[in-house]
């Protein structure tokens, strides 16, 4: 090659013109080199970082919190939220950082309130120094809010989970101006007869992720899995709260009068039995664990849900008395293909639910025996939305055509997802692959020679209970499987399965072939 | 396959689907026993539901504090049909109303070729409906073990002397126990819920309902306890004449219907451990007429000679 050129394709020959260069050659020539060029914009952002972090850490303090549009909110209520940017509460912010950080948390504080139609806008500027008040480190903070209306009326007719009803509901929002909410329901329809229900919560100390709520709810039900209707009166007193891993944690108190009543004409001798009315007395703990990337059509992550109900022992008087607690944990895994980037839109999902009701003695009669339980706080087991291919409240003792309920239940299931072709792992469609199964058992007192009228003793929910979590392990379960279609909106899920059940106890609904499937919770 | 093969429609299940359902399920297993409050799924004796103060008086077939199930418990005693007598309430019933009956399981509902050391835990029995009213009389009249013919004495007659009761011995009788308020703590005990959250509401729904019934039966605009008390005086009075000096009524040689039904009420207005308050007696009304106060005793003797003869030793 000819030395054409001094700046490219030097021979070795040539080394010595390069002492002839000009320097500013040489500089444009090492400047244009790849490994120079990142070398370069590594220094570049390490002193934007630096930049950063110097801004963060210069001086500013805020003078003064301004909140504008928010007409229907109580003072009162915003103070404890705007509060820790104030140079003047105890632990004031002291750098650009800090204001900011804290900035972050009270606007979404506010937003979190669910009162506001979009999020809160911020702006910031300069105090005035004419204000003799004022160091010159102070910014003034404007805060743009925008409420949302305070009342929402709305009607409107369902139809899911084999039920047609129509509804109307009246939200008020913020009604003392401490983002308080009623909410009132009332619904009719063919198997609700008619629904009632008042709510109102609050958030607590202004905290959104803190609420304590009181319902009264009052309901007419047809139950025709079970040959009857529920009259339920009660009411509940609530307080949860998210932990620092945003697990949902809740206790709550409530008592309600129930009936059983309206039996149909061939109800069987079992409902009969527990017709009438009772009174429930409850405290409940409920744990709720959410890591599933979308709840409705999961691709990855797993759920955990515990609940822990403690009715009528000790002072919580009322005429039944049990602990009844479960469990549910549902989970998911992509699968991804050789060949195939980025996500496939395959997954594989199982659920796993369990429970068990654990009768006690009533009040304060620790050592005496306890009433075992009846029709309206047993489990019930299958569905469309939990074991799919078995009727509502399919699985478990049956007495005639009604579901009977049972104390101690295990159900898992198993589904493989695929992507619809042509849709791709987008869309809300999914082909899916089912097989679930459970087992739903009754407490039976195991010792026939005593007399269980009056109640069974300890010894007796112990071997009875005993004997009926063992039967759940050492037979198969009730199980089906099958194929569907799997819609995912926002709202709820639809599922439209294929299914035929494999193995089946006697007395157990199934359903043959094609299921739908209506809900937000599915197994 | 027997009959015609019919033409498919389109909504017909083809051929070799319904041939798949039918393989399913591929294993059917024993049925899950029944949970521990529900009654066994066979019944070797008809149930009878009624109002009863505890188990151990249900059990022991002790008469019912109810004039309606006392009536028709007394009735199948008559009959010489054995009950087991259940305690229960209003919601439990078809009608809305105590009693109502329950048929024994029929061997056949019961397959034989499956068997198990719990009897009955396999079978899945058909659901029966209960029997209420008329068809507990027919029930019971079919199935007498007894040689007793139970002749039907004059319905016109029967009927006026039925309105007797209904009109006027039964407004006093839902006053003395529901409205009359020195006999409150009675009725809380035998109908009201124990629960002190329950009970007003019950308590106040039951009196309205007594109230509407009381003024409904006698056409009147008020509740007035001393007329009620006079017009079931006349009503006693009535069957006393009635009764004559005849074993039962009608001049009949065994005891029907009617004679349970005067006994319902009979036996309960003098059962003095029933715990009525003694200001307002119906007692006292009713033991002016002794023909009436000896068919109670020899009623009951009859049908109830097992409490007789305790109440002998206790003595």
């Amino acid at each position: 090659m000819a030395p054409t050129s001094e700046s490219s394709g030097r021979p070795p020959a040539n080394h010595f013109n390069k002492l002839h260069e000009d320097a500013q050659d040489v500089l444009r020539d090492a400047r244009t080199r790849p490994e120079f060029q990142s070398a370069e914009d590594e220094a570049k952002e390490q002193r934007i970082a630096q930049l950063m972090v110097d801004q963060m850490s210069m001086p500013m303090t805020v003078n003064e919190v301004t909140v504008t549009g928010a007409k229907n909110i109580r003072r009162g209520f915003l103070d404890p939220i705007l509060n820790p940017l104030l140079s003047d509460s105890n632990d004031p912010p002291y750098t650009v950082g800090d204001v900011m950080s804290r900035l972050q948390v009270a606007t979404g504080k506010l937003s979190g309130l669910q009162i506001l139609r979009e999020p809160p806008q911020v702006y910031l500027s300069q105090s005035s120094q004419v204000d003799a008040s004022t160091s010159p480190t102070d910014v003034d903070i404007s805060i743009g809010l925008r409420e949302l209306p305070r009342f929402k009326l709305q009607t409107g007719t369902d139809v899911g989970n084999g039920e047609g009803s129509a509804y109307g509901s009246l939200l008020w929002r913020n009604m003392f101006g401490g983002a308080e909410m009623l909410t009132l329901n009332a619904k009719a329809g063919t198997r609700t007869r008619s629904a009632y229900s008042a709510n109102i919560s609050a958030p607590v100390l202004s905290n959104p992720d803190m609420r304590i709520s009181l319902e009264a709810l009052s309901s007419a039900v047809e139950k025709p899995w079970a040959s009857h209707e529920e009259v339920l009166k009660g009411g509940t007193l609530r307080f949860s709260w998210l932990n620092r891993q945003r697990d949902t944690h809740s206790v709550e108190y409530s008592g309600a009068w129930r009936q059983i009543t309206g039996l149909a004409s061939d109800a069987s001798p079992t409902v009969r039995q527990d017709a009438g009315d009772t009174l429930k007395s409850a405290i409940k703990h409920i744990f709720y664990r959410e890591r599933r990337d979308n709840p409705q059509l999961p691709q990855q992550g797993y759920m955990v849900r515990t609940g822990l109900e403690l009715a009528g022992v000790g002072p919580l008087g009322g005429d039944v008395a049990f602990s009844k607690s479960d469990l549910e944990v549902n989970g998911a895994v992509p699968i991804s293909l050789p060949g195939v980037k980025g996500r496939t839109g395959i997954s594989i999902g199982a659920g796993f639910r369990t429970g068990i009701l654990y009768p006690l003695p009533l009040g304060y009669n620790f050592g005496g025996k306890a009433l075992p339980s009846r029709l309206n706080d047993r489990f019930l087991l299958g569905g469309p939305t939990d074991i799919r291919s078995f009727k509502l409240g399919g699985l478990g003792p049956h007495d005639g055509r009604d579901a009977a309920g049972g104390d101690v239940f295990a159900a898992g299931s198993v589904n493989m997802l695929f992507p619809l072709p042509y849709k791709g792992p987008d869309s809300g469609l999914r082909l899916q692959l089912f097989a679930n199964g459970g087992r739903l058992i009754a407490l039976r007192n195991k010792l026939k020679s005593r007399d269980t009228s009056e109640g069974l003793d300890g010894e007796m929910v112990r071997s009875g209970l005993l004997s009926a979590v063992g039967d759940l392990f050492n037979g198969p379960p009730s199980l089906a499987a099958g194929v569907g279609l799997v819609y995912a909106h926002p709202v709820a899920r639809f599922e439209l399965n294929f299914g035929l059940p494999v193995i089946v106890r006697k007395g157990e609904l199934v359903t043959k072939g094609v299921q739908l499937g209506v809900g937000i919770n599915f197994l | 396959m027997a009959g015609p093969p019919s033409r498919p429609g389109w909504f017909a299940v083809p051929a070799p689907v319904r041939e798949l359902f039918k393989i399913f399920p591929l294993t059917t297993l024993p049925a899950e026993s029944l949970p521990e409050r529900a009654p066994e799924r066979a019944r070797v004796r008809p149930s009878l539901y009624v109002f009863a103060r505890t188990l151990e008086d249900a059990r022991s077939g002790r008469p019912s504090f109810n004039p309606q199930c006392l009536k028709w418990q007394t009735f199948l005693r008559i009959a010489g049909v054995d009950v087991h007598l259940v305690p229960s309430n209003n919601h439990a019933s078809p009608s809305g109303a105590l009693p109502f009956l329950l048929l024994p399981t029929t061997p056949t509902s019961i397959p034989e070729k499956q068997p198990s050391t719990q009897p009955g835990s396999n079978a899945v029995t058909k659901p029966t409906v209960p029997l209420t009213g008329s068809k507990i009389q027919r029930y019971a009249k079919d199935n007498s073990p007894r040689e007793t013919t139970f002749s039907d004495s004059p319905p016109s007659r029967t009927e006026a002397y039925e309105a007797l009761l209904s009109q006027s011995l039964r407004p006093a009788w839902l006053y003395a126990l529901y409205l009359h308020e020195t006999n409150t703590p009675l009725l809380k005990a035998l109908y009201l819920p124990p629960s002190p959250i329950l009970y007003l509401p019950s308590l106040h729904t039951l009196r309205n309902a007594a109230t509407d019934e009381i003024l409904k039966t006698t056409r009147r605009a008020l509740v007035d306890p001393h007329r009620l008390l006079v017009d079931a005086t006349d009503a006693l009075r009535s069957l006393s004449a009635l009764l004559a000096d005849n074993d039962w009524f009608f001049g009949q040689p065994d005891p029907g219907l009617f004679d349970a039904e005067v006994f319902a009420y009979t036996y309960l207005i003098m059962d003095e451990a029933f715990g009525w308050a003694d200001d307002y007696s119906l007692a006292q009304c009713l033991v002016k007429f002794d023909n009436l106060v000896e068919h109670r005793k020899r009623l009951y003797e009859r049908c109830w000679p097992e409490t007789i003869e305790e109440e002998v030793n206790t003595n």
